[in-house]
C-alpha cells in the first residue's frame, strides 16, 4: 500500500516564517495510523455501549464531554453528545459495530501539531477560552477556528491538536502560519 | 502663541526629543507626548475646523471625550483620518495633517458657511432637501456629500497588519485609576483571572498627575507599585494602550489594542492594531468620568478648554495651556485644578465661580497662590480672534450685564462631571439621574458587571476608592471566589468635594452662538428649535440634531443639551432621561474589525487530494462553492473552451479521467438505514442489493426536488450516499435535521465522508481497458461488472472501490479510494492509459458530456422545479411515503403549463448562453416579443453534434419539440435562434454506456 500522502503538499515541509529566532511555535503534521468516529446508536442500552467503551479503552466508558483518555497508542476523546473519536494507532473495533456505527476518517482529516506559545497562536483564530482552566490537558473540543470546523486536542500545557477536514489543509496551514507570524515558526516534522 | 512647555514637570522624558509635522510645520516633543500636548507646548491654538460651519476649533480635552482635535495621521495607505489628536502619541517624523479645510487651516473657504449659519440650523437638510414631494436632495447630494464628513481616508490598501484576538477572563476591568486598581488588586488577591484594560500607554489614570498621596505615597508612586504587582502575577493580564469600545450580549466587549500606533510602522510582524473579543465573567466598569463644558456665547473658541485637562497638561505633559489663565467653574472641583496649575507654574489669574459663596478653604488656597476668586459671577462671552483673548464676566443673577472684561489666552472651564457610563449603558438598562452629582450614573445592569469609581458617580479619591474595593468584592463573590481581607488605602488628598456644584449648564447672556455638541456643531439654541418644533423626545432631539451622534456620542454634551431640553418642556433632566449609548465608544478603524479576514484569509477554500497534480499540469482552475477544481487542462496555445472541446472529444473517442472529489459523500449506516432511506429519497433504496448502487433523488417538504446522485449499498446496514458538490452541506443537514426531529427511534447515524473518499470518474470507450491494465482483483467485463456493480480491488497497491455508473453517456466507472492515495491511484490511470491516449478532463468538459446526455445537474435542481419539471417522474414510488410526496401533487406543480425540461440547438452557430430568456420569434413588426416563455439553465459546445446545445425549463417544453424561438440574452447582447429538441442529444438508449 501506497504511504498516504500529506494533505499538505510541500507546504508543511522544513519552513520558517515571521517572528525571531527562535521561533515561537514549531508545526508539525500530524499522520495518526487512524481517525475513527463512533456514533452511538439510538436504542442500545447504555450498558451495553459502557461495556463496548470499556473494552476500547480503560475510562473511555465515562468520559465527560470534551475528555479524553489514551490507551494503547490511541485517544479516545468524546466529542459531542453520542459521538467519539479515536485518533492515533489503528484501534480494534471488533465488537464495537452493536452499539456503534464507525466511520473511518483516517483519510478525511488533515492535523497539525502546535507546540509552544501555541494558545498565543490559535487565540487569534479561535474563540475558546485556551487557558488550562479553560481548556484543560487531555481537552478535546469541536470548534470554529479559522473559518473551519475543528477538532482540537490540548496534548501538554504548551500543546495542541488541531485537525481539520483535509481539504481544507492548506486554509487551516495558512491560519495558523499566518497567526504565528509575529511569534515566528518553524516546520519540518512529521509525528505519526 | 499662548501654551508653552513648562521648565519642568510632566512624565515626558525630556532628555529626548524628536519631530513631527503638523501641516507641515515641525512641531517638537518628548517621549510621553501626545499630538495635542506638543501642540499645546508649540503654542499652536487652532487644530481643525468644525464639521458644518468650518469655524476655527482648538483643543478642549485631554483625553477620548475630544469632540474638535481630529486629526489625519500618517500618510499613503498607512493615513488615518478623525484621529483624536489627544489620544494619538506623538511620533519622531509622523505626518499630521489638519482636516475639513480647504485650502489651508488658517484660510478655508468654507468657512463662509458660518455666514449662512442663520438657514443651516436644525433640520436643515430634512427641511430642505426632503420633505415629501421634493427631489431638491438627489439634485444637491452629490454637492453636499463632497463637503460633509471630516477627514478622508486613503485610498491606497493598508500595508499594515491588523489581528483579532480572543481572550477570556473571570474579571475584566475597564480602567486603571484608583477604583480600577483596587478593583483588580482584590480580584487577583482571590486567585481570580484578571484582565485591566486601560486606554492610555500608562495605567494609573488620573492618579499619575493628581498630587495626591495614598498610603504615604505620591498617588502615582502607588499606582506604579501596584500595577507593578499586579503585573507580577500570572492571573493578571495588563493591557495598556486597548481601549474597550462595545459591551455586546452574553458578556462579551469588544476592544482595540493600539499596538504600534504609537511608531511610524510597525516592527516586525507585529500587528498597527489588534482586536480582541473579551469574555468575562464579570465586569467591573472603572472608567472615571469626563468634565463638562459650560455653554456660553464663544465657548467653542480655541483657548477654551477643560478645567482637568489642563491640569493634565501642565501635570502629566509639562505644558501650559496659556500665560494668562482664567478659570469658571460651578463646583470646587476647579479650584483643585487652578491650585495645582499654579503648583506647575501656570499662571492662572481669576476663578470665576457661578456659585454664590466660594469654598473657604479652596479659594483661600487659590488666593495663597495669587488666584483672584470671583463668585457670583459667571463669564457671559469669550471673544477673541484667532482664540480665546478676553472674557467677559457677568453677575450670575444677571447674565446678559456684563460688568467686567478680563484679558486672558486660556478660558478653562470646569461645568461639573458626567460619569462615562457608556458601556454601562450598552449593557444595561436607561442611565439613571444622579441629583447630589448632577449627572447620570450607570442604570440597573443587564450583564454581570459593577460601576466603580467616578463612573459610578464616586467623585472624590477616596470615594473611587472605596468604591473600587466593594467593586472587586462583588467581583470575586459573582465568580464563586472568597475575597481575601485588604486593607483600605488611606488617602491624603485636598480636592473639596467634586460632587459639590451648581446645576448650571447653560449661561443665557444673549451674546451670540453658544455650542452645546462641538464635534457636530449643535448650539443651544438648535435644541430649543427642535423642541418648539415639537421633537420632545430625547431620541428625536438627537437625530433632528445630530447632537450626539458620530464617534462623539455626546461625552461632553449630553447634560448640557439635556438640560436645556429639560428647562424648555418644564421638567427635571431625571424626567427628560438620555438616549442609549451606542458602540463604538470611540472610533473603530476598519482594519480592527476585518482583521486578517482579508484577501487570501477572507474565506477558506478546498482542495482536493489531487490539486496539486491539476496545478502542475495546466490546469485552468476555477471557484466552485469553496472548492477549486480543473474547468479544463491548458495545452499551449489553447483556450478554456479550446481546451474542453478537445478535452470532451477525447472522452467521446477515447478515454478520460477527471476528478471528481468533491461529490458530497455520507455514510448512512445502522439497522434501519434502509427504511430511513427510502423515506428521504423518492425512489426506494431498502431493496438495493448489497454491492449495487442507484441513482436517487429527493424532494424538499414542499414537494419541489432538493438533490440527486448515486447512493452505493456496501453492507446491509451500511449505504454510502453521494450528493452533488454544492449540496454536501445541506443534505447533510437535511438528513441530521429529520433523524434528530421526526425519526430519532430509528437506529440510523450519518456522518460526512466527503473528505475521506479520493474519487476519480474514468469515462469513455478505452475505460474497461485502462482499468484492466491497472487494477487488480476486479473483473472488469460487462457481464463481471454490470452498470451499477460495485467492486472491490487495488490500483497502485492501494485499496479502491469501483462503481460502474456513467454521466458522460459512455462506459464509465467511479472510483473511489483514501484521499491519501488518491494522487497515486490518478497517476497510475494516467500512465496505463497513455498508450489508449487517456486525458485529465475538467469540469467544463464534464459539464458539455452530462448536457449532450440530458442529465440535469446543479442549474437544474434550482429549488424550483419537479421531478415532473425534470421529466424524472416515474423515479418516485408510488408504494411508499417519502418527504415531499403530500405536496408534490398539489396542482401548483402539476400544472400542465409549467416550464419544463427540453434541449435547444442553436440554429445560427452561436452559443446559447445561461440565463437567456426563451421568446417568441419576431411579431408583425419584426420585434422580438418579450413575454418569457422559460429560460436556459445549462449550455455548452457538443463535440457530438459539433455545435452550441442547451438545456432549458420552457412552458409544456416536451409537447414543443421542433419548435423554432429565440434564446433572448439582452445583458449580453446576444439573440439566438434555437429549436426545442428532447434533452438527451447522445444515445438516447443508452447503448454506448452499457456496452
Amino acid at each position: 500500500m501506497p504511504e498516504r500522502a500529506s494533505p499538505f503538499g510541500e507546504r508543511l515541509a522544513a519552513g520558517a516564517g515571521g517572528g525571531t529566532a527562535p521561533p515561537g511555535v514549531t508545526l508539525a503534521w500530524l499522520n495518526p495510523a487512524a481517525f475513527v468516529e463512533l456514533l452511538e446508536l439510538p436504542g442500545v442500552p447504555s450498558a451495553q455501549l459502557s461495556d463496548t467503551l470499556a473494552a476500547l479503552a480503560p475510562g473511555a466508558a465515562s468520559l465527560a464531554l470534551g475528555a479524553t483518555v489514551d490507551h494503547a497508542g490511541y485517544t479516545v476523546g468524546r466529542i459531542a453528545p453520542r459521538r467519539l473519536v479515536v485518533i492515533g494507532a489503528t484501534p480494534l473495533l471488533a465488537g464495537l459495530e452493536g452499539g456503534f456505527v464507525i466511520v473511518d476518517d483516517s483519510h478525511a482529516r488533515a492535523g497539525v501539531r502546535v507546540a509552544g506559545a501555541a494558545a498565543d497562536v490559535l487565540g487569534k483564530g479561535l474563540s475558546l477560552d485556551l487557558s488550562e482552566r479553560g481548556f484543560a490537558v487531555g481537552g478535546i473540543a469541536a470548534v470554529r477556528g479559522f473559518g473551519l470546523a475543528l477538532t482540537l486536542v490540548r496534548r501538554a500545557g504548551d500543546t495542541f491538536d488541531v485537525y481539520c477536514a483535509r481539504s481544507f489543509a492548506a486554509s487551516l496551514l495558512d491560519g495558523l502560519a499566518d497567526a504565528a507570524l509575529e511569534a515566528g515558526w518553524r516546520s519540518g516534522t512529521v509525528l505519526n | 502663541m499662548s501654551g508653552y512647555r513648562l521648565a519642568q514637570g510632566g512624565l515626558i522624558d525630556r532628555s529626548r526629543a524628536f519631530t513631527f509635522t503638523f501641516d507641515g510645520q515641525r512641531i517638537v516633543a518628548h517621549p510621553g507626548d501626545t499630538i495635542a500636548s506638543a501642540l499645546i507646548a508649540r503654542g499652536t491654538r487652532l487644530v481643525a475646523r468644525s464639521f458644518k460651519y468650518h469655524r476655527p476649533r482648538g483643543i478642549l480635552a485631554a483625553g477620548a471625550e475630544e469632540p474638535s482635535a481630529l486629526v489625519t495621521v500618517r500618510s499613503g495607505g498607512r493615513r488615518e483620518p478623525n484621529v483624536q489628536a489627544t489620544m494619538a502619541e506623538a511620533v519622531d517624523g509622523l505626518v499630521v495633517e489638519s482636516q475639513n479645510r480647504w485650502p489651508s487651516l488658517n484660510y478655508d473657504v468654507l468657512a463662509v458657511n458660518q455666514l449662512a449659519a442663520p438657514v443651516l440650523s436644525a433640520g436643515f437638510y430634512y427641511k430642505t432637501f426632503m420633505a415629501p414631494g421634493q427631489k431638491a436632495w438627489m439634485r444637491y447630494e452629490r454637492a453636499i456629500r463632497r463637503a460633509a464628513g471630516l477627514g478622508i481616508a486613503s485610498g491606497e490598501p493598508d500595508p499594515d497588519r491588523y489581528e483579532k484576538r480572543a481572550a477570556h477572563c473571570d474579571v475584566l476591568v475597564v480602567g486603571s485609576g484608583a477604583a480600577g486598581l483596587v478593583a483588580a488588586t482584590s480580584a487577583a488577591a482571590a486567585g481570580l483571572s484578571v484582565v485591566v484594560a486601560e486606554s492610555d500607554p500608562r495605567l494609573g489614570g488620573a492618579l499619575n498627575w493628581s498630587g495626591a498621596t495614598i498610603d504615604g505615597l505620591p498617588a502615582a508612586e502607588w499606582a506604579a507599585l501596584r500595577t507593578g504587582a499586579l503585573a507580577g502575577r500570572e492571573n493578571v493580564v495588563l493591557m495598556p494602550r486597548t481601549t474597550v469600545y462595545g459591551y455586546f450580549d452574553d458578556q462579551q466587549l469588544g476592544a482595540v489594542e493600539r499596538v504600534a500606533d504609537h511608531k511610524l510602522a510597525p516592527e516586525g510582524h507585529e500587528p498597527r492594531q489588534r482586536h480582541w473579543t473579551i469574555r468575562a465573567r464579570h465586569v467591573v466598569l472603572a472608567t472615571g468620568a469626563f468634565e463638562r463644558t459650560l455653554v456660553f456665547p464663544g465657548n467653542d473658541l480655541p483657548g477654551v478648554m477643560l478645567a482637568s485637562a489642563a491640569e493634565r497638561y501642565a501635570l502629566a505633559f509639562g505644558v501650559a495651556v496659556g500665560r494668562s489663565v482664567v478659570l469658571f467653574t460651578t463646583g470646587d472641583s476647579g479650584y483643585r485644578a487652578a491650585c495645582n496649575l499654579a503648583v506647575a507654574g501656570v499662571a492662572v489669574s481669576t476663578i470665576v465661580d457661578a456659585r454664590d459663596t466660594a469654598p473657604e478653604a479652596l479659594a483661600a488656597e487659590a488666593r495663597a497662590h495669587g488666584i483672584t476668586v470671583r463668585a457670583g459671577m459667571v463669564v457671559a462671552k469669550a471673544m477673541g480672534r484667532a482664540g480665546v483673548a478676553r472674557v467677559a464676566l457677568a453677575d450670575t443673577e444677571q447674565p446678559g450685564h456684563i460688568v467686567e472684561w478680563i484679558p486672558a489666552d486660556a478660558l478653562l472651564v470646569a461645568g461639573g462631571w458626567s460619569p462615562v457610563v457608556h458601556l454601562a449603558s450598552q449593557s444595561g438598562g436607561p442611565p439613571r439621574w444622579d441629583e447630589r452629582i448632577k449627572a447620570f450614573v450607570p442604570g440597573v445592569p443587564r450583564g454581570a458587571w459593577t460601576a466603580a469609581g467616578a463612573c459610578n458617580g464616586a467623585l472624590s479619591l477616596a470615594e473611587a476608592v472605596s468604591s473600587g474595593s466593594e467593586a472587586g468584592s462583588t467581583a470575586v463573590a459573582a465568580c464563586g471566589a472568597t475575597a481575601r481581607a485588604m486593607p483600605c488605602p488611606s488617602i491624603v488628598h485636598d480636592e473639596g468635594d467634586p460632587a459639590a456644584t451648581l446645576a448650571l449648564f447653560e449661561i443665557e447672556s444673549g451674546y451670540g452662538k453658544a455650542f452645546v455638541d462641538l464635534q457636530n456643531d449643535v448650539t443651544a439654541d438648535d435644541v430649543r428649535q427642535a423642541h418648539v418644533e415639537g421633537y420632545v423626545s430625547v431620541e428625536h432631539l438627537k437625530r433632528y440634531t445630530t447632537l450626539g451622534m458620530a464617534t462623539d456620542q455626546g461625552k461632553t454634551s449630553n447634560v448640557p443639551a439635556l438640560a436645556i431640553m429639560a428647562k424648555a418642556r418644564g421638567l427635571t433632566i431625571g424626567e427628560v432621561g438620555t438616549t442609549r449609548f451606542r458602540p463604538p465608544f470611540t472610533g473603530v478603524a476598519l482594519g480592527a474589525l476585518a482583521g486578517r479576514e482579508i484577501g487570501a484569509h477572507f474565506k477558506p477554500v478546498r482542495r482536493t487530494a489531487l490539486d496539486d497534480w491539476h496545478l502542475a499540469n495546466g490546469a485552468a482552475m476555477g471557484n466552485y462553492g469553496l472548492w477549486q477544481r480543473p474547468r479544463a487542462y491548458l495545452r499551449v496555445g489553447e483556450d478554456i473552451s479550446a481546451a474542453y472541446k478537445r478535452e470532451a472529444k477525447a472522452v467521446r473517442g477515447g478515454v478520460g479521467l477527471v476528478d471528481v472529489s468533491t461529490l458530497g459523500k455520507i455514510v448512512v449506516a445502522g439497522p434501519d438505514a434502509g427504511t430511513f432511506l427510502d423515506r428521504v429519497y423518492a425512489n426506494t433504496f431498502s431493496t438495493l442489493a448489497v454491492g449495487r448502487a442507484r441513482y436517487g433523488i429527493m424532494l424538499r417538504e414542499d414537494g419541489f426536488v432538493f438533490d440527486d446522485g448515486t447512493t452505493w449499498r456496501l453492507a446491509e446496514d451500511r449505504y454510502l450516499m453521494t450528493t452533488t458538490t454544492a449540496n454536501a452541506a445541506a443534505v447533510l443537514q437535511h438528513l441530521e435535521l429529520w433523524l434528530a426531529t421526526a425519526w430519532p427511534d430509528l437506529r440510523v447515524r450519518v456522518a460526512s465522508a466527503t473528505d475521506q473518499w479520493g474519487a476519480m470518474a474514468v469515462a469513455g470507450p478505452q475505460a474497461r481497458a485502462v482499468l484492466a491494465k491497472a487494477a487488480s482483483g476486479i473483473d472488469w467485463s460487462h457481464a463481471a461488472m454490470p452498470p451499477m456493480a460495485i467492486r472491490h480491488g487495488e490500483i497502485a497497491g492501494a485499496p479502491v472501490m469501483a462503481c460502474r455508473l456513467s454521466f458522460s453517456g459512455e462506459v464509465a466507472y467511479e472510483i473511489f479510494t483514501g484521499s491519501g492515495h488518491a494522487l497515486a491511484v490518478w497517476e497510475a490511470l494516467m500512465q496505463a492509459g497513455a498508450s489508449a491516449g487517456i486525458v485529465a478532463y475538467g469540469v467544463e468538459a464534464m459539464g458539455a458530456l452530462r448536457i449532450e446526455k440530458g442529465h440535469p445537474a446543479g442549474a437544474e435542481l434550482d429549488g424550483r422545479t419537479t421531478l415532473h419539471d425534470l421529466g424524472l417522474d416515474g423515479m418516485a414510488s408510488k408504494k411508499k411515503q417519502y418527504i415531499g410526496k403530500a405536496l408534490m401533487s398539489r396542482p401548483v406543480l402539476t400544472d400542465p403549463s409549467r416550464k419544463r425540461l427540453v434541449g435547444l440547438v442553436s440554429l445560427d452557430g452561436t452559443p446559447v448562453r445561461g440565463g437567456a430568456h426563451i421568446v417568441a420569434g419576431p411579431a408583425m413588426n419584426g420585434q422580438l416579443q418579450w413575454q418569457s416563455q422559460g429560460h436556459v439553465t445549462s449550455w455548452t459546445w457538443s463535440p457530438v453534434r459539433e455545435g452550441y446545445i442547451a438545456l432549458a425549463l420552457v412552458e409544456r417544453g416536451p409537447e414543443r419539440h421542433g419548435e423554432r424561438l429565440y434564446a433572448a440574452d439582452p445583458v449580453r447582447g446576444a439573440h439566438t435562434p434555437v429549436e426545442i429538441t428532447s434533452p438527451i442529444f447522445y444515445d438516447p438508449q443508452g447503448v454506448r454506456q452499457n456496452a
